[in-house]
């Protein structure tokens, strides 16, 4: 039987691997307001903190002429220089200008697009765009780490939200190439948390895990059973996270005052204030919120009535996801809480009367992503350790392909486990037509401008014949990191076709070039 | 080689689902390309196409309405066609889709919730009724209702869309 004939790895390669030193690979959080670095170093899993023993790095860069400036001194730059200060990234990700526009028309910096609406950013050291931000936050860390392990990397697993598209997906992979780093996979957020509480509690069974961390929230259900970590279903709500309840609490406080102002500045400290006093109120019941002469009284009541309707949607979605997998609330065993904004009392009390179990909190919520990372890091350059981890995740969102009428045809449908692939056949509808173009999108949605494009192929050269003959055979190929791949061959004459991608935006070779280098 | 023999099963409807995810996982640690990560492209690819095959093989056989279409693809009966014969049964849909209908002009999630309980029902009787026509080998019974089961999950795909206009997402 064909499947069964390949040898085991592990027979004659992870033998001789063993004979070698340990390699050294690390787990990257890259966070929308912190990202982190863990590694297993000398048999202790830790995350890698700075001198100042600080082991979160805030997502933030600060451009100056001849300078970048990264993590908490850039923040220092966030009211004095906001145009120069970018925060967040993360979000940004993926995004065409345009689309940037809609969903952020408040954000402080100076875009310029590029031919095909990718987004650059004007900064004083020069332009800049959101890949090359987010490797100049996974090149500090990738240094940090190296500094501490004394040793050069052989690889490194990067964090992704389990909601994240191919786009965002591919441009995460991007950033870290130009960081210089090897990566060993994508691993989705809640997976890695999973890990990290797996291997710890042995535990096995349905578990969910609620990440609600700064500007994204993911609800995922894994199966864990003997060292395999199912992804059963996901789901989430991509522009929503803490960093939404700054903002309201910003909009609740100034409405308050009786101000609005416009001032860049101004706007930073009124941020900064509510950031402070969001967290302070998770420990007391109320908190005095001082911006210049302003004094504004917030009590946790308050600030829990501003956010219900946000939490109460991440509760909707934990049901839809639930029922994605088939499965009923009280079939949960566990629930991770994942992110820092877990720490908010009411969003535990709402997932605990939800679920109707007591959810773990045992791992620091802003530490549990980077931890499940470094272990699986560890296992995938082949340290061994004594339980092995599998993964096994699904696409978050459909596939389709666009077909005439500006009507979407699913391929691939949500919550698939990858690696997976699919096969099409296609057709030429005129004589001589030695062209097809195929239009890829994702999402759930039945049109076209409901979806979001991915990228268009052609696939070129085929024979020239009669309309209807012609038997294109595509195989749309998405591998275990989620990224699609398309092969095409010409059935009759076994002609195969060269495949263009055209993503639907991104930079052209030239702007590539001309773009300036980390 | 079909889907059965991915996990050396017999190609049958009934299923020992614990062997078949057994054989998943064990055959799974062996091809993931995770396991590949240090090998020679042609063995890579080797190791996706594998794991992708375990993956929809899996995905086929664990589920019983996709193991049910499978199977009878490989019987050689047609599923695709929808031969309504049953006027009853046409009655009851036209009816379900009204009342669908209904909802969606008025979202009461009181009386949305009711219904899509309704449909749970009846898609369990169904499933029940597919699985006795399978293990039976009542081909075309089970190609009928496998109809109708995708009727129902089309009107319970409709109710979970009103749900979600109700969060607006």
């Amino acid at each position: 039987m064909e499947l069964l004939k390949i040898s085991e790895p592990g027979t004659n390669c992870l033998s001789t691997s063993l004979a070698q030193d340990k390699k050294i690979a690390v787990g990257i959080d890259l966070g929308t307001t912190y990202s982190l670095v863990a590694a297993i170093n000398n048999g202790q899993l830790q995350t890698l903190s700075d001198e100042y023993n600080r082991f979160l790095l805030p997502s933030v860069v600060h451009y100056q002429e001849n300078k970048k400036i990264i993590g908490w001194k850039a923040l220092k730059y966030a009211s004095s220089d906001p145009i120069n200060t970018i925060f967040s990234v993360k979000r940004l990700l993926g995004y065409s200008l345009t689309e940037i526009k809609k969903r952020y028309p408040h954000l402080p910096y100076q875009f310029q697009a590029s031919k095909n609406d990718f987004p650059l950013i004007c900064t004083s050291y020069g332009i800049t765009n959101p890949i090359q931000v987010s490797s100049e936050i996974l090149f500090e860390l990738s240094e940090r780490a190296q500094h501490i392990l004394k040793s050069n990397l052989s690889g490194a697993v990067i964090t992704v939200p389990a909601y994240f598209n191919d786009t965002q997906r591919g441009e995460t992979r991007e950033a870290a190439n130009k960081a210089g780093l090897h990566v060993l996979r994508l691993l989705n957020e809640p997976t890695a948390a999973a890990i990290a509480y797996g291997l710890d509690s042995k535990q096995e069974g349905i578990i969910a895990v609620y990440d609600l961390g700064g500007g994204t929230f993911d609800i995922s259900l894994l199966r864990l059973q003997k060292g395999i970590f199912e992804v059963l279903s996901t789901g989430g709500i991509a522009t929503l996270g803490g960093d939404d309840f700054d903002r309201v609490l910003v909009n609740w406080i100034q409405c308050k005052i009786g101000i609005k102002s416009d001032n860049v500045i101004v706007q930073r400290k009124f941020l900064e204030a509510a950031v402070a006093a969001k967290i302070h109120l998770s420990n007391h019941v109320q908190t005095i919120v001082k911006v210049d002469k302003w004094e504004v009284l917030v009590t946790r009541s308050e600030f829990e009535g501003l956010i219900s309707r946000a939490v109460q949607q991440t509760i909707s979605m934990c049901r839809r996801t639930i029922k994605d997998a088939n499965l009923k609330v009280k079939e949960v065993l566990q629930v991770i809480m994942v992110g820092g904004s877990t720490r908010i009392p009411l969003i535990r009390k709402m997932v605990e009367n939800f679920f109707g179990l007591i959810p773990l909190t045992s791992i620091d919520p802003e530490k549990v992503v980077v931890l499940g990372a470094a272990i699986q890091a560890d296992f995938l350059v082949g340290n061994k350790t004594d339980q092995e981890v599998l993964l096994l995740d699904v696409i978050p969102l459909s596939l389709g392909i666009e077909t005439l009428g500006g009507g979407v045809e699913k391929i691939i449908y949500r919550n698939t486990p990858i690696p997976t692939s699919k096969v099409k056949y296609f057709t030429n509808f005129q004589k001589g037509q030695t062209s097809i173009i195929i239009h890829v999108l994702q999402g759930e949605r039945e049109q076209v401008m409901n979806c979001r494009s991915l990228a268009r192929f052609t696939l070129s050269g085929l024979p020239s014949l009669e309309a209807g003959q012609a038997c294109m055979k595509v195989i749309f190929q998405l591998d275990e990191n989620g990224l699609l791949r398309v092969t095409a061959t010409e059935q009759i004459t076994g002609t195969t076709a060269s495949i263009k991608l055209d993503p639907t935006y991104g930079l052209t070779d030239r702007e590539m070039i001309s773009m300036i280098q980390g | 080689m079909n889907y059965f023999d991915v996990f050396q099963l017999p190609v049958n409807f009934k299923i020992d689902t614990e062997l078949l995810s057994t054989r998943f996982y064990d055959l799974q640690r062996k091809f993931h390309p995770d396991r590949y990560l240090n090998f020679s492209p042609q063995e890579k690819l080797y190791s996706l196409q594998q794991s992708s095959l375990l993956n929809k093989a899996w995905q086929v056989l664990r589920n019983p309405l996709l193991r049910a279409e499978y199977l009878l693809t490989l019987y050689g009966v047609k599923v695709g066609h929808c031969t309504m014969k049953d006027i009853n049964v046409l009655r009851e849909q036209i009816k379900l889709h009204e009342e669908c209908e209904k909802l969606e002009k008025k979202l009461d999630m009181k009386k949305i919730n009711e219904f899509a309980v309704r449909i749970e029902i009846t898609l369990k009787k169904l499933h029940q009724q597919m699985e006795f026509a399978m293990e039976n080998q009542q081909w075309e019974r089970a190609v009928d209702i496998i109809h109708q089961i995708h009727f129902y999950n089309r009107i319970r795909r409709n109710i979970e869309e009103l749900e979600n206009q109700e969060l607006e997402f």
